[in-house]
């Protein structure tokens, strides 16, 4: 059964609200792109950001004691009666992890944060099992709460949906403890988004710097609502962490939510220059914007990009 | 500077909590879900940062609230900057301590003007700068330095809060030319002083308002009802032995007329009552008298007493209100006298025996002339020589200690001159003794008596004193001469052919005389002595002794003689007793009384520049003082009125 067919025989599950014809139909548009510009990218030819011991030249640097004498570039010794090693990709399989944040936090805003996310990690896992033929799901909140392991292109797109459309949020963040759990199952490089709002009590940076010392390609993908972006409250106010159920009394006037939106800023430029310094995507997705747009015009160019 | 006219209204300030406390008790408060609170606590650290505390990062309105709610209560607190307080400044601090001051600051109020003056001095010591000093001085019957310039505030509290009214009666002026004395800055110095104003300015008093450095802080209310004892003596009643005439004077002060009962104790038993009817305005006016008979000739008791400790007390029993209770009781000690031994030489004086013996318990021997072998005999010493128109021998040949009465004679040796006769002299002078002065001697028939006058008028002869004791021009009719431990009185006014004898004068005048000539030294001792005065105590033996006195309230004190022992902490009325700690150890005692009509009248008659019926601080403003309320509001006002356009805008209205 081919791709597409297994895409239109789906059968129906508990994802079909949330994965409907519109949904799928977008899907479809991924998979007509894909066929394109990837054809022929299977398996084995993808190259990685690692280097390794393929044939593609991709720099040279100073020998260091260690390194392959068999790579010493003696043609560079030669006119600069200097030795350097050459520096080759590596070529090996990848495959497709979706870290899916599915903690209470991600079921605020009309539409919540959830209801996208999934969508996303959907579009992203169905594209991985076009592109690799092997796509992984785990959602967490404050460790790893359920997983779907590695999935084949056979009737893998259907459980991956059913898996994504069953989930529902649960509880805190923690992505230190979260991420640490994922170790054992993400010990081969794969592919890795990160779908979260990063808003967790504690900074992700130690938890990112785990999954990265083992070689995986991260993008993060920070799903924000459109309420936490433009907040719009006024007066005396309340306001309750859906996750830890704490309170504070504050008066919203111009003032604070200037105050906020520093904050905002501070935040999304802290999660950006870590990507920065690190080498990792990021996009930072509105709940507002068209999932199309999102898959299209963001998320899609993500994959190209490598 | 600022200084606060009205500390109290500071209370207001327990209005910053409440608001606050109202402000968490906010009821309607929406409650929205938020996905996390950390960039809303972000916020919020951040605006704190700008106001300093969270609560008012939460809700910067709060703040304006209670900004404004402090200004207002600091408005109310009467703040005033005063421009010449840029350095320090020296200030005596008078509190006024006279018995008045035991009164209630006002009717029905349960503070005394001491009270409240108090408080009034703590909040001075209050405002004093760093470098401001201050000395504590009180203003009774003498002026007394109770610190020196302090800065500490701790110790000048502790002073002025160990002040008590005593029951002297006032005299101001010499407290307040006593800090005038001692204020060292002569332009920057300030007098704060704290009475009632319930006396009548002195030359004294007008000097150091007209300098313009006094501050009066005024308490208790311009007027006030009293009714009190304003005059209190007795003495033994003529011709009945055991019997005291006692005279009392009650004076009645304010608007109202009351009925008092006047009663007599002795030695702590109650003798005598009389209901009084008081008339208004008879405090400052004539007093009622109140002449009345004390017999104590059954008791059985006093022929073992040397002295009698008599009390007088008033209490109203209808009539309008008493304000002080210090005035409403009087105290006296009678000296009760052992038997009088007398030897008379010359012809018999009926009238004048007849008042020995009506004074005393008189032993009377008669001899018809004087011969020197009197005072060699072997018999026991008399205690008074009469010599009754019949020539004396020289001073100097009387025996130590001798006590005389010379009649219509002179000794030789006395301070004065014999210049012949004066006929029908007139009495136009009499000593200020408090038996005389109420006597009227200008109607006394004198025939013819000698033209004495002194030896050397204005000085004293040799080492003895001459007192004058009635006179006539240069004339001394009568006149006291103590010197080398004997006491001479001589009276140039014939008993016999003068009408002197037959009035009451007669006896009193002899009373007096004898109680001096028996005395130890100097004047005799009165029956009470005013409340304040320093009392010279007698019969301690020698120097080095102790000597211990106990007041009125249990109080005791410990002296050592040294020469004459002077006790001067007489402030409370009462009876004191004292004695010598080495035997024959024998309890004498004193009496101090208030009885002071001006003390009495605890009306405001002095208040120099004060805004009538106006109380405290506030009826004397700071010197260069400006009021800060009016821009407080202001300012308080305003914040008001931004925090409602924060309100507005925060709930989008």
């Amino acid at each position: 059964m081919s791709e597409e067919e297994a895409l239109h025989r789906r059968a129906p599950g508990r994802g079909d609200g949330l994965f409907g014809p519109e949904f799928l139909a977008l899907l479809e548009r991924l998979r007509l792109l894909l066929t394109g510009p990837l054809a022929g990218r299977r398996r084995g030819e993808h190259l990685t950001r690692r280097r390794g011991t393929g044939l593609e030249l991709v720099d040279f640097r100073p020998y260091q004691p260690g390194d392959d004498p068999r790579r010493i570039d003696w043609n560079v010794f030669s006119r600069l009666d200097q030795l350097h090693s050459k520096l080759h990709a590596s070529e090996e399989d990848l495959r497709v992890c979706v870290l899916l944040d599915a903690s209470e936090s991600m079921a605020y805003g009309d539409p919540s944060k959830f209801v996208l996310a999934r969508r996303i990690a959907a579009a992203l896992a169905v594209v991985g099992l076009w592109s690799f033929e092997r796509a992984s799901v785990l959602a967490f909140g404050e460790r790893v709460e359920t997983r779907l392991p590695d999935v084949g292109p056979r009737r893998g797109v259907h459980r991956l949906l059913d898996f994504l459309g069953a989930l529902q949020t649960r509880g805190g963040t923690d992505l230190g403890r979260a991420f640490g759990e994922t170790l054992p199952e993400l010990a081969r490089p794969a592919l890795v988004y990160v779908i979260s709002d990063f808003l967790g009590p504690v900074p992700p940076f130690d938890g990112l710097d785990r999954l990265r010392t083992l070689g995986h390609e991260i993008s993060l993908v920070r799903v924000l609502a459109g309420e936490e972006l433009r907040p719009r409250l006024r007066g005396d106010l309340r306001l309750v962490d859906v996750e830890s159920g704490r309170s504070v009394r504050l008066t919203m006037d111009a003032a604070l939510a200037r105050g906020y939106r520093r904050a905002l800023e501070r935040s999304l430029r802290e999660l950006e220059g870590y990507a920065r310094r690190t080498g990792i995507e990021h996009v930072l997705v509105d709940t507002g914007e068209p999932l199309e747009t999102v898959l299209l015009g963001r998320l899609f160019r993500l994959g190209r990009r490598r | 500077m600022i200084e606060l006219g009205s500390p109290w209204a500071l209370w207001a300030l327990i209005s910053v909590p409440l608001i606050c406390l109202l402000y968490w008790m906010r009821p309607r408060r929406q409650v929205v879900t938020v996905s996390s609170l950390e960039l809303w606590r972000a916020a919020v650290r951040e605006r704190s940062r700008s106001f300093g505390l969270n609560l008012f990062a939460s809700d910067p309105s709060l703040l304006f609230v209670l900004a404004a709610a402090v200004l207002l209560s600091l408005a109310l607190g009467d703040p005033r900057w005063s421009s010449v307080r840029q350095a320090g400044r020296d200030r005596v601090l008078i509190v006024d301590t006279s018995a008045s001051m035991q009164a209630r600051a006002g009717s029905g109020g349960s503070q005394t003007r001491m009270e409240r003056a108090r408080v009034l001095a703590l909040g001075v010591i209050d405002g004093l700068g760093p470098l401001d000093r201050a000395l504590v001085m009180t203003s009774g019957r003498q002026a007394r330095l109770r610190s020196g310039f302090e800065r500490d505030p701790v110790r000048l509290k502790r002073i002025v809060a160990g002040l008590r009214a005593s029951d002297e009666p006032g005299r101001p002026g010499r407290a307040l030319a006593l800090a005038l004395s001692v204020l060292p800055d002569p332009a920057g110095g300030e007098i704060l002083f704290l009475t009632d104003g319930a006396f009548d300015s002195t030359p004294e008093i007008t000097r150091v308002v007209d300098s313009g450095r006094l501050r009066p802080i005024l308490v208790g209310r311009p007027d006030e009802e009293n009714v009190a004892i304003t005059a209190f003596d007795l003495r033994p009643q003529p011709g009945l032995e055991g019997h005291y005439q006692v005279f009392a004077e009650l004076g009645g002060f304010g608007r109202s007329s009351r009925q008092v009962a006047f009663d007599l104790a002795w030695n702590g038993e109650a003798r005598r009552r009389r209901i009084v009817r008081v008339p208004p305005g008879t405090g400052t006016g004539h007093g009622v008298s109140v002449p009345v008979v004390l017999d104590l000739s059954a008791l059985p008791s006093r022929a073992s007493l040397e002295e009698g400790l008599v009390t007088a007390s008033i209490s109203v029993t209808s009539g309008g209100a008493d304000g002080l209770a210090g005035d409403d009781r009087a105290y006296a000690v009678v000296a009760l006298p052992a038997p009088l031994r007398v030897i008379q030489f010359g012809e018999p004086a009926p009238f004048l025996e007849s008042a020995l013996h009506v004074i005393s318990d008189t032993h009377l021997v008669r001899r018809d002339q004087f011969r020197s072998e009197a005072f060699t005999s072997g018999t026991m010493a008399p205690d008074l020589y009469v010599f009754n128109r019949v020539p004396p021998p020289p001073l100097a040949e009387f025996p130590e200690r001798a006590r005389v009465l010379l009649v219509d004679v002179l000794a030789a040796g006395l301070p004065v001159r014999d210049r012949g006769w004066v006929e029908h002299p007139v009495v136009t002078g009499e000593s200020d003794a408090p038996s005389l002065s109420p006597l009227d001697l200008s109607g006394v028939a004198i025939p013819r008596a000698r033209r004495v006058e002194r030896a050397d008028p204005g000085a004293s002869a040799g080492d003895g004193a001459l007192a004058p004791r009635i006179w006539s021009g240069t004339t001394l009719l009568a006149f006291r001469y103590a010197s080398q431990g004997r006491r001479f009185v001589y009276l140039g006014i014939d008993p016999q052919r003068s009408s002197f004898s037959r009035l009451a004068a007669f006896p009193l005048f002899v009373e007096k005389e004898l109680r001096w000539l028996r005395s130890g030294q100097g004047e005799e001792p009165p029956s009470w002595i005013p409340a304040g005065q320093p009392v010279a105590l007698t019969g301690l033996g020698s120097d080095g002794t102790p000597v211990r006195i106990s007041g009125p309230a249990g109080d005791r004190v410990r002296l050592v003689r040294a020469g004459r022992v002077y006790f001067e902490e007489t402030g409370r009325s009462g009876f004191y007793a004292y004695r010598s700690e080495r035997p024959p150890a024998r309890v004498r005692h004193f009496a101090v009384t208030l009885a002071d009509r001006e003390e009495s009248d605890l009306a405001r008659r002095w208040s120099p520049e004060i805004r009538a019926g106006e109380e405290g601080r506030r009826a004397a403003p700071l010197p260069g003082s400006y009021p800060l309320w009016p821009i407080l509001l202001v300012v308080a006002l305003v914040l008001l009125g931004i925090e409602a356009v924060i309100r507005r805008r925060q709930l989008g209205v």
